[in-house]
């Protein structure tokens, strides 16, 4: 075999030579070429003739070649046919053929263009995922440093879209303070770097009083960044303490129409007071950036900045460097490990010791990631907000999948109809067309179908854009300016549209034999290339309804499930008290204010609400190492929640120990601890301390139901933790007037703090928002999905309805009733569609496993999902086809049968 | 008169095809010119060659037979014209002229 091979040139090259070959030169070409390689095969063996046949062959890709073509006339013409005068002529068939072909024509276009409009959708989205931080110079040389930590020995850095977690080893672009600075002074190759953090601070004018995010920086932030600066120089602007540097809309929030430059704003973090002065005015940074700030303050000013720059202990500050120019990342990477091994040693051996690992083992490493990339970093843990590669993947497919039915919509209505356009076919080819220019036709009308179709989509997608850029959480934009590359990708899917549409009817077309048709011979179109299409079509609709189906239900789970605590009509107020303040004193205050008002039934505070962070602690008990969620809350806290209690009693202002050594906590902690009668015994707190339980909730959900119940510790010790939030109950019905109460109550106890607050079920509700956008999005590609299936059915419908009209006809003359007809039309559709939900049913039930399998509680996909979702699917499609089918088997015979 | 200027190579190709008679074709015009001249050339540079001077007049052609080796693809024969034959004697007797006036 090899060696008959070896004896002809290679199939690729041959196969090259094929392609970009003109016809009429390919004879002597081709010829020549081969002669050549079999003179050269004895001459000079079997190797050196086929490299000489391919350099040869490619020699012939030049313009003279193509040039030379145009010119040989066409056997039996004396001069080359200029095909541009054709194509008048198809375009006219085209154009007549969309008008006479209504219905299929408005399926197509209406299949298309929402099939396109989808994809120009997700294009804008993968556009702009691709896009963050692209707009920095310098992005080439900017990196993010993280820290990679690995909790059990040998394991490997394995995460990739689909592997975003991996158990043992943490991500964090967390570094200590002092790592910015040691790094630029050791390694050459670091031209400038800078830190950055938040705070939450409040911020105080006059009477101008809001929390805001202030964001902490080095002065360094403006050169190293290209973040537009509209007053300021970028040098100068945070080189130092007590400067800020504030966005345009701050500006106007704050100052209004002043001038803010050289002004003072007071910002108010949890250690103490600010006065900084306004010396910069920064854009608000655009929607495709990773660090998204509107108050810049100095790092320096960072809580604890003198103790945490002299210890290397501390993971809390992002780090960025600039590499200098002409810098390969990897030389600085290969430093790295000598640099942990220096400064980081202290983690090392903590982490050691924590999870009884070797010096041999990794432990813990440094990497960088690229600026670029960090939008789309998913598995490292930072302060911005990142997206999911996973999530551009997944919409990818959808969107081309949508188009995809659509197009299959296309070639199986094209490929049918051409039955009726054989005689025009054949006349055609006898009037001297080629294969190639019938092709050509074919594909045109394709391509013009696909061309209006874009037209519509570019509207369709305009008018969902808003929609869609809620769901996917982005600010997507599609403006008529500057926007020439996305007209150009625009032109790029029509025309792949357009090939992947119309290539296989046209060379279905292009192969009609003219004899044969001419003779009256009608072309028997082999029907089971559509019945395949069919059931695709059916099985991704099946797919997406079982996707939305389980995902509904699960949402609907995920929010009906009783947490173990009532979220109902429940303010949740920020409180913005530092730790230093006797905050429970502002608590019975409020309380005090509030009381006797029929709208508020109770007032609770705590140091933490739900979906607001964790505080875990943990503490040894009998030699063991444990950890609770812990919460400090007063006696309100357990009653306004409604948790109730499976043994011993709530806090209580009574008892006077309450206030420093009682604990409640919950089942689940008691059973972690092995208490089976938990009322009465004590906790170790610290090294001083002692809790004892006077109490044992029932379980409830402080985390979302992706993770089991956590256990969790109660006290009311308020040399622990502060109260962060305070929780109103409102009587049922009276949500406006209450929060107008609770507003005047908080401004009367609390002046020149701002009135902020949530809605507990919301917060709650707001845990699961990712999940329900994506349900949202597999909701809305469904339908889309369902409607161009149903589109597909009709046309197809139609067409096999008019094909058979004569059969009917004499079914019906012979006996048959409509019942009979419908059946039998009909028997086919049933068919596929079992065929369609058999194959999908599994591929769904597998990626639903996956998709729930991030909940700790979910539902059970029983089989009535699988089952609804086919009965759904069989019922549009019966549905969708009854209409031709009905018409033709009430149809009169006589109509079908008599003009033969 | 502009186009019917006779390069070097052509003019080798113009030549060999005269020699070659009535089975001058693209391999034999290579394997000819290979073999009286010494040099390599590679097929492409040949066919081109041949339409120019198809192009200018100096040669014609038709699609002769097919053979074996040929995996039974027809040659183009070539053939000089005596357009062909004309443009060689002048470039025959130019090129004696300047031999006649070089000094020994």
């Amino acid at each position: 075999m090899k060696n008959k091979n070896n004896l002809s040139p290679p199939a690729w090259a041959r196969r090259l030579l094929h392609w970009y070959c003109p016809e009429s030169l390919l004879e002597e070409i081709e010829g020549d070429l081969l002669e050549a390689f079999q003179l050269n095969l004895e001459k000079k063996g079997p190797r050196a003739a086929r490299r000489q046949y391919v350099l040869d062959g490619a020699r012939f890709f030049n313009p003279t070649t193509f040039k030379k073509a145009r010119q040989i006339p066409t056997p039996g013409l004396p001069y080359p046919i200029n095909q541009a005068a054709m194509w008048n002529n198809h375009l006219k068939i085209a154009f007549r053929n969309m008008l006479k072909h209504k219905l299929s024509s408005f399926i197509n276009i209406l299949g298309l263009s929402l099939g396109l409009a989808f994809v120009i959708l997700v294009y804008l989205f993968v556009k702009h995922e691709y896009s963050y931080d692209n707009f920095h110079a310098n992005a080439d040389r900017i990196y993010r440093v993280n820290e990679i930590e690995f909790h059990q020995a040998g394991l490997k850095d394995e995460t990739s879209i689909f592997k975003q977690e991996q158990e043992g080893i943490s991500k964090y672009a967390y570094l200590p303070l002092a790592t910015g600075p040691t790094m630029q002074e050791e390694f050459p190759e670091v031209m400038r770097y800078t830190r950055y953090d938040e705070t939450n601070t409040i911020v105080r004018r006059g009477k101008r009083v809001f929390s805001e995010k202030v964001h902490l920086v080095d002065s360094t932030f403006f050169e190293l960044f290209d973040f537009e600066l509209l007053e300021g120089d970028a040098a100068e602007v945070l080189n130092g303490k007590n400067r800020i540097v504030i966005s345009p809309e701050m500006a106007r929030k704050y100052f209004g129409a002043e001038d803010p430059i050289g002004k003072e704003l007071e910002v108010t973090t949890y250690m103490d007071t600010l006065l900084c002065t306004v010396t910069g005015i920064a854009a608000h940074p655009p929607a495709n950036s990773s660090l998204q700030f509107d108050m810049l303050i100095n790092i320096l000013h960072k809580p604890y900045y003198e103790r945490n720059i002299a210890q290397w202990g501390a993971f809390n500050t992002t780090l960025f460097l600039e590499l200098a120019e002409g810098t390969r990342p990897e030389v600085l990477e290969s430093k790295l490990a000598a640099f942990v091994k220096e400064y980081l040693h202290g983690t090392i051996d903590y982490l050691k010791g924590r999870f009884h690992l070797t010096n041999e083992d990794q432990i813990l490493k440094l990497a960088l990631t690229p600026l670029k990339e960090v939008h789309l970093e998913h598995s490292i843990i930072w302060l911005g907000p990142t997206g999911n590669p996973l999530n551009v993947f997944i919409l990818s497919g959808l969107g081309l999948s949508i188009l995809l039915m659509a197009c299959l919509n296309y070639i199986s209505l094209a490929v049918t109809g051409a039955s009726g356009r054989t005689r025009e076919v054949g006349i055609r080819k006898i009037l001297g067309s080629s294969r190639k220019q019938i092709r050509l036709q074919f594909w045109a009308e394709a391509q013009l179908l696909v061309l209006v179709a874009l037209v519509f989509a570019v509207g369709l997608a305009y008018w969902f854009l808003p929609a869609f850029s809620e769901f996917v959480q982005r600010d997507l934009s599609l403006r008529y300016t500057g926007q020439g590359p996305l007209l150009l990708s625009l032109l790029g899917i029509a025309l792949f549209t357009g090939l992947i549409a119309g290539g296989y009817p046209a060379a279905f077309v292009a192969g009609f034999q003219p004899v044969k048709v001419l003779k009256g011979d009608t072309y028997r179109y082999e029907p089971r290339f559509t019945r395949a299409i069919v059931v695709l079509q059916n099985a991704l609709s099946v797919f997406l309804i079982i996707s939305a189906l389980v995902m509904y239900r699960q949402m609907k789970f995920v929010n009906d499930k009783d947490l173990g605590y009532d979220t109902s009509q429940t303010l949740v107020l920020k409180t913005h008290s530092g730790s230093s303040e006797d905050v429970g004193l502002l608590a019975q205050r409020l309380e005090n204010a509030l009381n006797g008002k029929s709208e508020i039934q109770s007032v609770a505070a705590a140091s933490m609400s739900f979906n607001q962070g964790y505080d875990i602690r943990g503490f040894e008990y009998k030699g063991e190492d444990q950890s609770a969620f812990y919460y400090r809350v007063d006696p309100n806290y357990i009653p306004t929640l409604g948790i109730e209690m499976a043994a011993g009693r709530n806090f209580s202002a009574a008892f006077g120990s309450d206030k420093t050594g009682a604990a409640i906590i919950n089942e689940r902690l008691a059973k972690k601890l092995g208490m089976d009668n938990a009322v009465g015994q004590s906790i170790p707190w610290g090294k001083e301390k002692e809790y004892t339980i006077i109490g044992v909730a029932k379980d409830y959900h402080v985390t979302t139901l992706n993770q089991p119940v956590q256990p969790v510790l109660l006290t009311m010790d308020e040399t622990e933790a502060g109260l962060d939030a305070f929780l109103v109950k409102i009587a049922a019905g009276k949500m406006s007037e209450a929060v107008q109460i609770v507003e005047k109550a908080w401004k009367a106890v609390a002046p020149g703090r701002p009135f902020e607050y949530t809605f507990l079920d919301e917060d709650v509700a707001e845990q699961y928002a990712d999940y329900a956008r994506w349900m949202n999005i597999i909701g809305i590609s469904t339908l889309f999905a369902i409607l161009i299936a149903c589109l597909g059915l009709f046309g197809l419908a139609g067409i096999f309805a008019v094909n058979r009209q004569k059969e009917i006809g004499i079914r019906k003359v012979l006996g048959a009733g409509v019942e009979q007809i419908l059946l039998f039309l009909n028997k086919g559709l049933l068919q596929l569609s079992l065929i369609a939900l058999v194959l999908a049913a599994p591929v769904a039930w597998w990626a639903m496993r996956v998709w729930l399998s991030k909940f700790e509680y979910k539902i059970d996909m029983s089989w009535d999902v699988f089952a609804l979702a086919g009965v759904a699917c069989l019922a549009l499609a019966l549905l969708t086809v009854s209409y031709h089918s009905l018409r033709s088997a009430l149809a009169n015979p006589v109509d079908a049968l008599r003009n033969e | 008169m502009k186009g019917t200027h006779l390069g070097e190579f052509e003019e080798v190709v113009l030549l060999v095809v005269g020699i070659l008679m009535d089975n001058a074709y693209g391999v034999a015009v290579v394997e000819e010119i290979e073999k009286q001249t010494g040099r390599s050339v590679s097929l492409s540079p040949v066919h081109s060659a041949l339409y120019r001077l198809e192009e200018k007049g100096y040669v014609e052609s038709e699609l002769g037979g097919a053979t074996k080796t040929r995996g039974g693809r027809r040659k183009r024969i070539y053939q000089l014209t005596a357009a062909g034959r004309a443009a060689l004697d002048e470039a025959k007797a130019i090129r004696n002229r300047l031999w006649n006036m070089l000094p020994d």
